[in-house]
């Protein structure tokens, strides 16, 4: 008859030892999956407001490019600027220089 | 014994299953990765495109309140770009193509005929901001058109396409004196026009069905009224409108001066064949096909390559990208105002290039 201190510690380190291996790369895998899974949301956020600010650019100026007093020869056409548009920012997997 | 065998290798399956499914799984994300980054590049740079064509479809139309400019251009607009994918080896993706074509006539200027050369109708093709402009038309003059001959005229061509440049008089009456007390010209019997053709056959890039279907025109009666009273029709089921199908009828007969493009040998328009040796399936203008040469390495300055560092604060990875893609595209047009039955390639040959590298830091 072992005592029931020993019993319990006995049983956890069997839990530990032989079954422990599932749950550790349970632990990788979600990580991974989940890092993959922010990149790939951020990344369809980002080109979802860019469709959005380019829209949006391009119906605010309508008005004047379709003026025919402008643009005159001289001048180019009137077109999106995408300088203002925001950058991707994948920062969760790392920062690019 | 068998079921103890069962064990052991079920055991084996088991260590590493979740990185085995995520293996599987993962590949499977990086890839619909792959795929939401290809279809959401190109679709960005599609809008682009067609954004960027329609505003210069805009400001021509507005030019055409300017002497020697276009009645009308037809923009067509490519513009190659880097769509990077992550499941090629460095992310580095392949270069695709956005194309759009756009051309935008006012209203108030719908019936716009052009004067000169400057002002005839044009195709502007640009491929990755570099501008060629090909004539859609050319100018073509006939003399001594009856009034008959001038119905078929309208019908072959269309009204706003013909440009009386002086009237005439093929026959002049003779029967009476003219009264020279009030007027001294002779009184006409057969009233004549000389007309200037705004030819669309006669520019630089020639669609050919159009061409082949005014050629049937002028010289097959029967094609010419069958094609003449479908546009006398309100739809393809109403019966056609009497005095346009009489029109019809009258004016077809008619001989016109045939165009030099439409010269005919053993039942066979030759030149239109020599313009176009396929067919319906030759194309003037922008190619559809083009070819992509990849370069992935230049040795005078430096290699596509990957460094991945690791240190007591965190992992460096960096990627040197060094490629370029060049892409070549072939335009074939028609010499402008020569009467020939050749065509000109002109190969356009364009890069995509990066050389760049990127440095990526994750601290532990």
């Amino acid at each position: 008859m072992y005592p029931r201190k020993k019993l319990l510690l006995g049983a956890l380190r069997g839990k530990i030892e032989g079954k422990g291996q599932a749950s550790l790369e349970m632990v990788v895998a979600i990580v991974s999956v989940l890092l993959l899974l922010i990149g790939v949301l951020r990344f369809f956020f980002w080109v979802n407001k860019r469709f959005i600010l380019r829209q949006e650019a391009y119906e605010s100026e309508a008005i004047q490019a379709a003026n025919h007093n402008y643009p005159t020869n001289a001048q180019p056409e009137i077109q999106v600027d995408e300088i203002e548009m925001p950058p991707l920012d994948l920062e969760i997997l790392g920062r690019a220089k | 014994m068998e079921m103890k065998q069962w064990r052991v290798y079920h055991n084996k399956f088991q260590k590493a299953q979740a990185l085995i499914e995520l293996a599987i799984f993962g590949s499977i994300v990086m890839m619909l990765f792959g795929v939401l980054i290809s279809y959401g590049l190109r679709y960005d740079r599609q809008l682009r495109t067609i954004h960027q064509t329609f505003r210069k479809a805009l400001k021509s139309a507005a030019e055409v309140n300017t002497d020697d400019k276009p009645i009308l251009v037809e923009h067509v607009v490519v513009n190659d770009s880097h769509v990077p994918d992550p499941t090629n080896t460095f992310g580095i993706g392949s270069v695709s193509t956005a194309l759009s074509q756009a051309s935008l006539t006012r209203t108030n200027r719908l019936f716009e005929q052009p004067d000169n050369d400057n002002e005839l109708p044009v195709i502007r093709i640009d491929i990755n901001d570099q501008t060629r402009e090909y004539k859609a038309a050319g100018f073509r003059e006939v003399y001594g058109v009856t009034e008959a001959q001038e119905k078929k005229y309208i019908i072959v061509y269309g009204a706003n396409n013909l440009k009386e440049i002086r009237e005439g008089c093929a026959e002049y009456e003779t029967t009476s004196s003219p009264d020279y007390e009030y007027d001294t010209t002779p009184v006409c019997l057969k009233p004549t026009t000389d007309f200037r053709i705004i030819d669309t056959t006669e520019g630089e890039i020639v669609n050919y069905n159009s061409a082949l279907n005014r050629c049937k025109m002028i010289t097959d009666t029967e094609f010419c009224k069958k094609e003449c009273i479908k546009d006398c029709r309100l739809d393809s089921n109403s019966v056609p409108d009497p005095e346009c199908q009489k029109n019809c009828e009258e004016a077809c007969p008619q001989e016109i001066e045939v165009p030099w493009y439409c010269a005919k040998q053993g039942g066979q328009f030759v030149i239109l064949n020599s313009l176009f040796p396929l067919g319906e399936n030759s194309k003037m203008g922008l190619q559809q096909d083009y070819s992509q040469i990849e370069t992935w390495q230049d040795s005078t300055s430096g290699e596509t390559s990957l460094h991945k560092q690791e240190t007591n604060t965190g992992i460096t990875t960096t990627d040197n990208l060094n490629w370029n893609t060049q892409t070549k595209r072939t335009i074939v047009t028609k010499p402008f105002n020569a009467k020939v039955a050749s065509t000109n390639s002109e190969e356009i040959s364009t890069n995509v290039s990066q050389k760049k590298t990127f440095t990526w830091s994750a601290p532990w």
